[in-house]
């Protein structure tokens, strides 16, 4: 009985140590599986994730330690992270408010560059203004006068004037980075027909401001001065004048929706046909689209669509970049405004109308388009001079005002994502 | 007379075995969506059963959720906020980290932006500790770059 005893005994025993053990061991398989799922992220993954974050959130990371702290120099990455920010398009205005009791001295106006989400204004309903309350964005602030001439893949171009110089410098508002100045080879308010245009130089992969200004002589051919400054460079390039006179040049317009078009890769004007023709002629048939190629730096003839109404310049026409198509608005008859589209770039045949809407709708004349969905369902619309800004939906006809920003006046600008690309 | 789904290719199932000895079924279909498994697939036949050494029971399924959804089309952004609404921060990570192992390019791509949103409320230290990243900065040089960057740490919610 005794050794039978014992024998149990040790047999209990046993399996008790042998449980604990097994227990013991399991609880180490255990622990390697959850380390081998815990596994440590590779380079590859962390930079997968970190390509999703808003750009501040990139810049906070770069504390992180040194590999983080020079990702955002990384060409690839910056590429991966613009991919992504792409689908965060954004619009941006100039808000200003003024200071001082007379609204004519433009001096006394502060301004402000400002951004509105479009995906939140589309799918939420809801009207996302940011920088509003910023210092840091702002632009104009007497004597110092600013305004933004463009922006592409988050890098904005900015005239600058603080008397008596007068220069350009690139912005990245994301990162919080600005260039060093580059002055301007002229005075604006000498030369009064001019322009500024930004854009994206695919073959080179630099980006370009192109300036120009006409000297327009009633008793001799119109004369341009076309330079263009390319981001790492360290001066302005002589290009070919311009071959036509642009149409704001000649009706003396000095909107900034006029600016030359940034279209990839290119630069676009509307331009009379003949650089002989009677101003009073400017007729929108009587029009060209001008077309600077940023790679070759030469010039080509976009023609407009056959059997366009004549269309006086009452209203100019405005080109408008919408649904990756460069395209134009014009005004019909004072009662309705027409969408023109250029399905394939420098096709005439691929010219496509796509609106012809009344102002009925909108109780306002002289709309730009903003911003066109996807589906082709949503149209953003907006009256800068008259602080009006409408959402459009095509389907059913109906218009629905936005506020942009209370109490101020608002000047419409670009599409603006957020990205990492350097401003030198 | 009612009849089942034939047994076409596309109900048939493919066996997987996870790396702590589990087994677990999943359409054809789904598994074509894991580019892993499809490459398994090829390489071994689809009537043997797929090791995944890399891949646990605790995930696993999650996983096959996500595709099963994924295979009739009903995948919505108010079913992924659902899928990772009770998941913590480490719990996406293996799952991440398994979507990557198991090339499930949807899933994968779903759960970056995932973890890239929870991240951008966090701390510098937290990152660090979640990527299990050692910080290479001296305290000299880090709080430099602290104050280089304060605008950008406005607004940071502390340290969980």
């Amino acid at each position: 009985m005794n050794s039978l005893g014992r024998i149990l005994e040790f047999g209990y025993y046993s399996i008790l140590l042998y449980s604990i053990f097994n227990s013991i061991l399991n609880k180490e398989k255990k622990k390697s599986i959850e380390e081998a799922s815990a596994a440590i992220f590779s380079d590859d993954l962390m930079v997968e994730i970190v390509s999703w974050l808003p750009v501040k959130y990139v810049m906070q990371l770069r504390c992180v330690n040194k590999f983080f702290n020079t990702l955002v120099f990384d060409p690839h990455f910056i590429q991966m992270h613009l991919s992504k920010s792409t689908q965060n398009l954004q619009l941006s205005f100039t808000s200003f408010e003024n200071n001082s009791a007379d609204f004519t001295k433009s001096e006394d106006w502060d301004s402000r560059w400002i951004t509105l989400s479009i995906p939140d204004l589309l799918l939420q309903n809801t009207v996302t203004i940011s920088h509003l309350s910023d210092s840091y964005y702002r632009l104009s602030r007497s004597p110092h006068y600013r305004w933004v001439i463009g922006s592409c893949n988050g890098l904005l171009c900015v005239y600058g004037n603080s008397w008596p110089d007068q220069y350009l410098y690139f912005w990245n508002p994301a990162m919080r980075k600005e260039s060093k100045r580059i002055p301007l080879f002229f005075d604006i308010y000498i030369n009064r027909n001019f322009d500024f245009s930004f854009g994206y130089d695919n073959s080179t992969q630099t980006y370009k401001v192109v300036a120009f200004y006409v000297e327009l002589n009633s008793d001799s051919n119109p004369k341009s001065v076309v330079k263009v400054f390319s981001l790492g460079d360290n001066s302005w390039r002589d290009v070919q004048c311009l071959p036509l006179v642009p149409l704001y040049c000649l009706l003396g317009i000095n909107d900034f929706h006029n600016e030359g078009m940034h279209f990839n890769g290119t630069i676009n004007w509307f331009a009379l046909d003949d650089i002989n023709l009677d101003r009073s002629a400017a007729a929108l048939d009587r029009c060209v689209i001008l077309s600077l190629d940023l790679s070759t730096e030469t010039y080509t003839k976009l023609l407009l669509p056959r059997g366009l109404d004549k269309v006086p310049a009452g209203y100019p026409p405005n080109l408008v970049v919408l649904m990756d198509c460069l395209g134009f608005c014009h005004d019909f008859d004072k009662t309705h405004f027409v969408i023109w589209q250029m399905k394939d770039f420098g096709v005439q045949e691929s010219w496509l109308q796509l609106f012809k809407i009344s102002y009925e709708n909108f109780a306002r004349e002289n709309l730009l388009p903003l911003y066109l969905s996807e589906n082709g369902d949503t149209l953003v619309l907006g009256n800068d001079r008259h602080r009006e800004a409408f959402i459009y939906n095509c389907r059913d006809n109906k218009v629905e005002k936005i506020k942009i920003a209370d109490r101020t006046n608002w000047e419409l600008g670009n599409y603006y994502v957020e990205s990492l690309v350097s401003t030198d | 007379m009612a009849q089942e789904a034939s047994s076409s290719t596309s109900s048939k199932t493919i066996s997987l075995k996870t790396g702590d000895g589990e087994i677990f079924e999943i359409e054809a279909s789904a598994a074509k969506q894991m580019k892993t498994v499809q490459r398994l697939i090829d390489d071994l036949g689809d009537d043997i059963t797929i090791p995944l050494h890399n891949v646990f029971s605790k995930e696993l399924p999650k996983i096959i959720e996500y595709y099963k959804k994924d295979i009739t089309g009903e995948i919505t952004k108010d079913f992924e906020a659902e899928f990772v609404k009770d998941l913590n921060d480490d719990e996406v990570k293996v799952l991440f980290l398994a979507a990557n192992y198991l090339d499930a390019n949807k899933l994968f791509e779903f759960l970056s932006q995932n973890i890239a949103d929870r991240l951008e409320s966090k701390s510098v230290e937290y990152v660090r500790k979640y990527f299990g990243v050692e910080n290479d900065f001296t305290p000299e040089e880090e709080s430099k770059l602290r104050e280089e960057r304060a605008w950008s740490f406005r607004g940071i919610k502390e340290d969980e």
